[in-house]
């Protein structure tokens, strides 16, 4: 018996510990691998070189000097569009576990509450009026803040008593976002030469990510996922039922708001600075779901880290493919997602 | 105490106390309220009025935390979409016990397995919870409750829809935590006869109110049951398990003669008397009713059963026809029995008629709702009502009481 019991406990522990060391490993290979892919191409122990020459302690193992234009491409173009979505692609996946936590509904991504359709309306409209009042970063502010509205307004719809019943809330949160999609189509209606553009936004992509972005976003969504991770035992106990977590102890109305706001959050930083990248917050948590069970201690470090990775090979597809200029990465992601989700459909097997 | 729902309260003036390491049964028929005291009691919903206290301490004052870690719940339906094993479920029971940050430690690992091995669960232990048989299910969802550490555990109706055999399993688990794990335990039935052999003591409720309680020798008697379920049952002690045993009898009568002769006239409406027809015409007494309005449950009933009666449309003042016609049913019977109905502008001339009859006839009433809360004619009612009651009205509590107060007298 005692025997069986450390065993069960050890087993655990070890299978979580390798998974997310695997996941850490595989994230920091995508980044170098990625950092010296493109039309110049540099190889890996290069790459490697010029970005630890620039982390203070490591810069000693690494023998420099390193040529300037090599170095210009992987640190000032790359490694900024990359680190951006590795992030963009961290949060994304981490709302998506938690907004289908909280709804326990497989369909639901952090989309579901308007966050997206809000942000689109930013975005469409300071493109349209040719708003600058903050230079190059006007677009992702605004469309920040009209993110973070739409979910106020959305989450104020869906009161009722003090209380958010996750039936109301999805219902509200769709009619805000058609509501909002219909006032974009009008934008972009009338939007003449400015139309592609806005298309472009809209698709998601991450070209021409700087340094300033990333220093935008890393804050919120790095505070965000640890305060969505803090939350990972009541939601689990939320999977079972609102009403059974209240008989575990959760305080089940907190719980949802708190993390509905973090969530909504991080999905608005995440889609200021890259637009409406589909799929990656409704597939990855649930690939990851599949591989390593409900549990939310285990899911949310497992999908930030797969969303980093996912979102960072999408867009290296998406700036690699032989075409006439760049594709917006949430074409591919849509591509990829598409075909996924019919197949975890006919899969009889996964209750999510 | 009470409760409920909204505005409504679904028990009222509960008064109820559990004693430590007892197994405790709560039954009634549908809707009296038996899985509202459950969800009352573990502060899902709270109490309208009055406290709950738990070993002497009120639990509005305790935090949801610290009342998880002392009361655990076995709901009547539990169900997850998710892929959980087994253990993962059980383990989700330690969630009171840490805090936000905080892993499962080998001590919570070893409640965890320890009540795993108590519920007999421990060989399902790796399997999906989803893939279990109801049994079984039962079983983790109790290991679940007790890993939480109660000691007090509720269950709603633990052994709906289970095999006989297995609904067995889950009554001695029961019995065996109250004795050697001394939880003390309150779990609503629906089967009397199993509540009958497994409880220590019995709460039998009635549209929201205890109608009785103690042992299962006090609480099931055939008047209760009678009164209550609106069933005859036959109530028996069983020789090979010294329980008691509760056998419906057939709901046909064959036409009894005790009361065959006797006509009553019964004045009720807004669902007062609809309990009171079945018994009475499965009597064989001779029933009129008088006047109700089509809206009425009371009226529904008259009309199931063919009981004549006197008929108001609805939301209309009860009209000079209806109430002279209603006189002469009143004259005709032998008893007029009026119910704790209200009274509003459109159907006091009912409690008038009853005012008007009291001297020749006898007049029972059912029921002992007081007139202040159903007078809404501001005092009229009042007034008559308390003409009434000097002229000696006599009131009875229940079904029960009102079928032995017309065997006794001889009408």
């Amino acid at each position: 018996m005692k025997e069986n019991l450390d065993r069960s406990i050890e087993d655990r522990k070890s299978n979580w510990k390798l998974i997310v060391i695997g996941l850490i490993l595989a994230l920091i290979f995508t980044i170098f691998l990625s950092s010296g892919m493109g039309p110049v191409w540099i190889p890996l122990p290069k790459v490697g070189g010029i970005i630890l020459d620039r982390i203070p302690l490591l810069s000693r193992l690494v023998a420099g000097p390193f040529p300037e234009v090599s170095k210009t491409i992987v640190i000032n173009l790359r490694l900024p569009r990359i680190i951006t979505g590795v992030l963009v692609g961290a949060a994304l996946g981490v709302a998506g576990a938690a907004v289908q936590g909280i709804f326990r509904n497989p369909m639901a991504e952090p989309y579901t509450v308007g966050v997206s359709s809000g942000a689109a309306l930013g975005a469409v409209a300071v493109i349209f009026f040719g708003l600058t009042i903050a230079g190059k970063y006007t677009l992702p502010i605004v469309s920040f803040l009209f993110a973070l509205g739409t979910i106020l307004t959305v989450y104020r719809i869906a009161k009722v008593d003090g209380e958010i019943p996750v039936g109301i809330l999805l219902l509200s949160g769709i009619a805000i976002s058609l509501f909002l999609q219909a006032i974009v189509s009008t934008f972009m209606y009338m939007a003449g030469e400015e139309l592609q553009r806005m298309v472009f936004w809209i698709m998601g992509g991450l070209w021409g990510r700087s340094w300033t972005h990333v220093q935008m976003i890393l804050p919120p969504i790095l505070l965000g996922i640890f305060g969505i991770f803090s939350f990972s035992k009541d939601l689990d106990a939320m999977l079972l039922g609102e009403e059974s977590a209240h008989h575990l102890g959760v305080r089940v109305e907190r719980t949802k708001k708190y993390l509905l706001i973090l969530a909504s959050v991080i999905t608005a930083a995440a889609v200021a600075v890259s637009g409406v990248i589909g799929f990656v917050g409704l597939i990855i948590p649930h690939i990851m779901r599949i591989l390593l069970g409900p549990r939310h201690r285990v899911l949310f470090p497992a999908s930030a880290f797969g969303g980093a990775i996912f979102l960072v090979w999408a867009d290296n597809l998406a700036r690699m493919l032989p075409t006439v200029g760049e594709i917006p990465v949430g074409i591919i992601t849509a591509l990829a997602g598409g075909p996924f989700f019919i197949y975890l459909l006919r899969k009889k097997k996964y209750s999510y | 105490m009470s409760a409920g729902y909204g505005e409504k309260d679904v028990l009222t003036d509960m008064d109820l106390t559990v004693e430590k390491k007892e197994l405790h049964g709560v039954i009634g028929p549908n809707a009296s309220g038996k899985s509202t005291l459950i969800r009352v009691i573990d502060r899902v919903i709270e109490p309208s009025r009055g406290t709950i206290q738990l070993e002497g301490k009120d639990m509005s004052k305790m935090s949801k935390k610290d009342i998880a870690k002392k009361v655990s719940v076995v709901p009547q339906k539990f169900s997850t979409n998710y892929s959980f094993s087994v253990r993962d479920i059980v383990t989700l029971g330690r969630t009171p016990h840490l805090g936000p940050l905080e892993v499962e430690q080998e001590k919570d690992m070893k409640v965890v397995e320890d009540v795993m091995e108590m519920t007999d669960t421990r060989k399902l232990a790796d399997r999906p919870f989803n893939e279990l048989s109801g049994g079984e299910r039962q079983r983790v969802v109790i290991a679940k409750a007790l890993a939480q550490q109660p000691t007090l555990l509720l269950l709603d109706e633990p052994i709906n829809h289970l095999d006989i055999n297995k609904q067995q399993e889950i009554l001695n688990l029961m019995k065996d935590l109250t004795g050697e794990e001394e939880k003390t335990i309150i779990s609503t039935f629906h089967d009397l006869n199993k509540a009958a052999r497994y409880c220590d003591s019995l709460t039998l409720l009635q549209e929201g109110r205890v109608y009785s309680k103690g042992t299962p020798g006090e609480v099931l008697t055939e008047e209760n049951i009678w009164d209550v379920y609106d069933t005859e049952v036959s109530v028996r002690r069983r020789p090979e398990t010294n329980s008691l045993s509760v056998t419906p009898l057939s709901r046909t009568f064959p036409d009894s003669e005790e009361g065959s002769r006797v006509k009553i006239h019964l004045i009720c409406g807004g669902g007062t008397g609809k309990h009171l027809m079945p018994p009475l015409k499965r009597r064989g007494y001779v029933l009129t009713a008088g006047v109700l309005s089509p809206l009425d449950d009371d009226y529904r009933e008259a009309r199931r059963l063919g009981v004549s009666m006197v008929e108001n449309s609805s939301f209309t003042k009860i009209s000079e026809e209806a109430a002279k016609e209603n006189e002469k049913m009143a004259k005709a019977s032998d008893l007029i029995i009026i119910t704790d109905m209200p009274f509003g502008n459109g159907n006091i001339k009912n409690l008038e008629l009853a005012a008007k009859m009291v001297e020749e006839k006898p007049i029972l009433q059912v029921g002992d709702t007081p007139i202040s809360e159903r007078d809404f004619t501001e005092g009229e009612a009042m007034e008559i009502f308390r003409e009434l009651q000097e002229e000696g009205l006599e009131t009875v509590k229940g079904v029960g009481e009102a079928l032995d107060y017309i065997k006794d007298h001889d009408f």
